[in-house]
């Protein structure tokens, strides 16, 4: 028998295999397929908009109305019906009905003809810190906006120009360029990495099972002798299948990405493909080492499940990794995930030059070493029976 | 009848005792879990952005505007490039996560009344950074500008309190509920405490039910199977309400997240939350048929169940199709309910939406439950008799 034909039944043994192990069969195929779908399709009304809030208008005047109808306009949130006391406001917040409470206070046209101070009082629920973040913002701007009419009225009322009132009233303007992700869109921004986040789960659990199931049922032997003898060459066999599936979903969901979702791919498409080979190969790397240190297929699937899905909290993109705890930061640079993170930042939403991420390529890489090192330890487990059958 | 009740329970909890993989995955899991997490988000704020300024101005004017962004909480300026070449290198290199630009005529146009211009270049592919960093800056320019107008007006020789009246027609007093410095933590651990409740409970009972899948005798009477479902659903509630009532009475304070709801209503939520998922795990759990089979098949959905609760991305935000699929799961009722009762102090009544929600889950997960208990018995006695045939 040549290595070829070794390889191929090696490679036929697997495949029959994940036709019978259902769940195996289901990390390779359809999980990975309704991740991406979903991942596709979850952000698809982009940027939050028109959340609820109440408003309290106890003056009742020609500008409350007007600043109630340029809060109604503003994009962010949208006024669900006015209500009478801020009891009621109250209890909406609390049921979650509303999410801020706007309140204009009495006498609130006639204090600013007079020229004497008063005050608009938001109360916006920090809950959720992204819908806090969408309303304070659309708030903030029409409020500086209604200021600003009213001063430049009063200025030109004066005797000021309209360019020497606006150059009084807004000195300094901001020219904003928001690099990368100008809508600030979500899709944008998460999904180049919740897709793969899915696909090393399923990588992770899917090598553990491939090896933790010749233990657990005791077929291990059976699998090095298809392999005659050689473990370096029944892991080729065994884990090419896994390998392939992930790359290949790997590839349908950089697809997706940016060709059916049309997210901005500004940097090298070649650095994504190559990272996402190495990066689904580091996990399946570490897959191999926790399996073969502990020699319990269910423990091992516990951990490796347990540690795989970390990484998303640890790499940074939501929580950036510089907030973090000192300890957890240096605990982040134990996934491969987080240079992965950084990798798909650069490569595809900021367009960086090449050379600067070369550097996450070969971190990354680093974590298929502990598997070699661990290869003995795995011929030991696979061809010692005390390991076989445990639950 | 009583007795055949409290038999399942302790049946249940005898078998999950004596299991290390249960254990791990039903008790040890959702602790550590909760904890690592925790610690992830546990500075809560992000302060101390580095940016980089490039100063052209070189005047008073832009010092005291570059000492006054060094000063804000959010940002620091780390460097000074010289040009905007630098500035994208430093950029590259992470060094920096935004730019400002100071124009050469900026303190010119300042002094002649003119309207003068700064330019900001954010980085929008950490949503967080861009949010801190905008903030800090337009705050900062905003306050600049009233500063100037103020002083240009008294200059021009209004007296103080009209000036102020001028310059700010209308205070804006925003005000952040329940989560007042807007902390991280405080926003996403509550859903993914609840969340984690429900998916561990889910693996381990499936794990239970494949153990026990072949030596256990089911009854075949209605009452008796009714009994069975609801003194498994028992069992995983009673041990996962402590899990609960330590999470929220120590963890939670540990942590200094929200504790706004009464012991009672939370109690009672929570009750009622715990028994559904179980009763989801006990209509599930026959599909597994091996031990690793609810690990391997439930993991994954854990980033997808987020997503769909409307925790972090807005529920009005997502597609319709899937605000329908995200109402058949628990989790998604029970972080809801959860973050009213506990973030937002509402009292029970006030969620009973999600009471509702979950009142229904739990009638239809005990009908699935029945119905497939009895399907697989009337499975099991017809193989039997074949078996009988057979011998």
């Amino acid at each position: 028998m040549t290595l070829r034909s070794t390889i191929y039944s090696l490679l036929r043994r697997e495949c029959n295999r994940i036709k019978r192990f259902t769940p195996y069969g289901l990390l390779l195929t359809v999980l990975p397929a309704i991740s991406i779908l979903f991942f596709a399709t979850i952000f698809l009304n982009g940027i939050p908009n028109s959340l609820p809030i109440a408003l309290l208008d106890q003056d009742n005047s020609t500008l409350s109305r007007t600043l109630q109808q340029m809060i109604d306009a503003t994009p962010e949130v949208q006024i669900l019906g006015s209500v009478s006391d801020l009891t009621t406001a109250q209890q909406l917040l609390r049921q979650g009905s509303v999410d801020a409470i706007v309140l204009i206070p009495p006498s609130f046209e006639h204090d600013i003809y007079t020229l004497s101070p008063t005050s608009v009082e938001t109360y916006i629920s920090g809950a959720n810190i992204l819908k806090n973040g969408l309303i304070s913002k659309g708030l903030l701007t029409t409020a500086t906006t209604f200021n600003a009419a009213i001063s430049l009225q009063t200025l030109q009322g004066m005797g000021l120009s309209p360019q020497q009132a606006m150059a009084q009233v807004v000195p300094i303007t901001i020219d904003k360029h928001t690099l990368f992700n100008p809508f600030t869109n979500y899709d944008y921004y998460l999904s180049p990495l919740f897709m793969p986040m899915m696909i090393i789960i399923f990588a992770m659990l899917a090598t553990i099972f491939a090896i933790g199931s010749e233990l657990r049922y005791a077929t291990a032997k059976q699998w090095l002798s298809t392999a005659r003898g050689s473990l370096p060459v029944a892991l080729i066999g065994k884990l090419a299948p896994i390998c392939i599936a992930m790359c290949v979903w790997g590839w349908v969901a950089f697809f997706t990405l940016f060709y059916i979702m049309d997210i901005p791919l500004r940097g090298s498409a070649w650095m994504l493909i190559v990272g996402g080979g190495v990066v689904v190969m580091a996990y399946m790397c570490l897959a191999i080492c926790i399996i073969s240190t502990t020699a319990n297929m269910r423990l091992a699937l516990s951990l490796g499940g347990g540690y795989t899905v970390m990484s998303f909290s640890l790499c940074g993109l939501t929580y950036p990794t510089m907030a973090m705890h000192s300890s957890i930061q240096i605990l982040s640079k134990f996934f491969p995930f987080t240079y992965f993170a950084e990798l798909v930042v650069e490569q595809a939403v900021r367009g960086t030059p090449t050379a600067y991420s070369l550097h996450l390529l070969g971190s990354m890489t680093l974590f298929v070493l502990p598997a070699l090192c661990l290869l003995p330890r795995l011929r030991q487990v696979t061809t010692n029976r005390t390991f076989f059958g445990r639950e | 009848m009583h007795k055949e009740f409290f038999r399942t329970i302790l049946n249940q909890w005898r078998t999950i005792f004596h299991d290390e993989g249960v254990i791990l995955i039903m008790i040890a899991a959702p602790i550590i879990y909760a904890t690592i997490y925790s610690l992830t988000y546990g500075t809560q704020v992000l302060r101390d952005i580095p940016i980089g300024v490039i100063d052209n101005s070189h005047t008073h004017l832009s010092r005291s505007l570059i000492e006054k962004m060094d000063a804000g909480a959010n940002i620091y300026v780390a460097y000074e490039p010289c040009d905007m070449e630098e500035a994208k290198r430093l950029f590259h290199n992470r060094q920096i996560y935004g730019i400002v630009y100071i124009p050469s005529n900026f303190a010119n146009q300042l002094l002649n009344n003119e309207q003068a211009t700064l330019s900001l270049y954010l980085d929008a592919s950490y949503m967080l950074m861009y949010r801190q960093t905008f903030q800090e800056l337009a705050a900062l320019i905003s306050t600049q500008n009233a500063t100037i107008e103020y002083s240009n007006l008294l200059s021009a020789g209004i007296n103080p309190p009209q000036a102020q009246a001028i310059t700010t027609p209308v205070r804006y007093n925003s005000h952040t509920l329940f989560n007042p410095y807007l902390g991280y933590g405080t926003f996403i651990m509550p859903p993914i405490i609840i969340l984690i409740l429900q998916q561990t409970l889910l693996i381990g009972a499936g794990m239970i039910a494949a153990t026990r899948h072949k030596h256990e005798a089911t009854p075949l009477q209605p009452l008796a199977t009714a009994l069975l479902i609801l003194g498994k659903a028992t069992a995983y509630t009673l041990i996962y309400t402590i899990i609960a009532l330590y999470l929220i009475n120590i963890h939670f304070k540990l942590f200094h997240y929200p504790c706004n709801g009464t012991a009672l209503d939370l109690t009672i939520f929570l009750g009622l939350y715990l028994f559904v998922c179980s009763l989801l795990a006990v209509a599930i759990s026959a599909l597994f048929k091996r031990r690793e089979a609810s690990l391997m098949t439930l993991l994954w959905s854990s980033i997808p169940l987020l997503m769909l609760s409307g925790a972090s991305y807005p529920h009005q935000s997502i597609p319709k199709v899937w605000q329908l699929i995200s109402l058949c799961f628990p989790s998604t009722h029970g972080i809801n309910g959860f973050s009213k009762i506990q973030t937002a102090g509402a009292s029970i009544s006030e969620a009973w939406r999600e009471v509702n929600s979950l009142v229904v889950l739990g009638v239809v997960f005990f009908v699935i439950a029945s119905l497939q208990s009895i399907y697989s018995n009337k499975k099991a006695s017809s193989s039997q008799s074949n078996n009988k045939l057979s011998i």
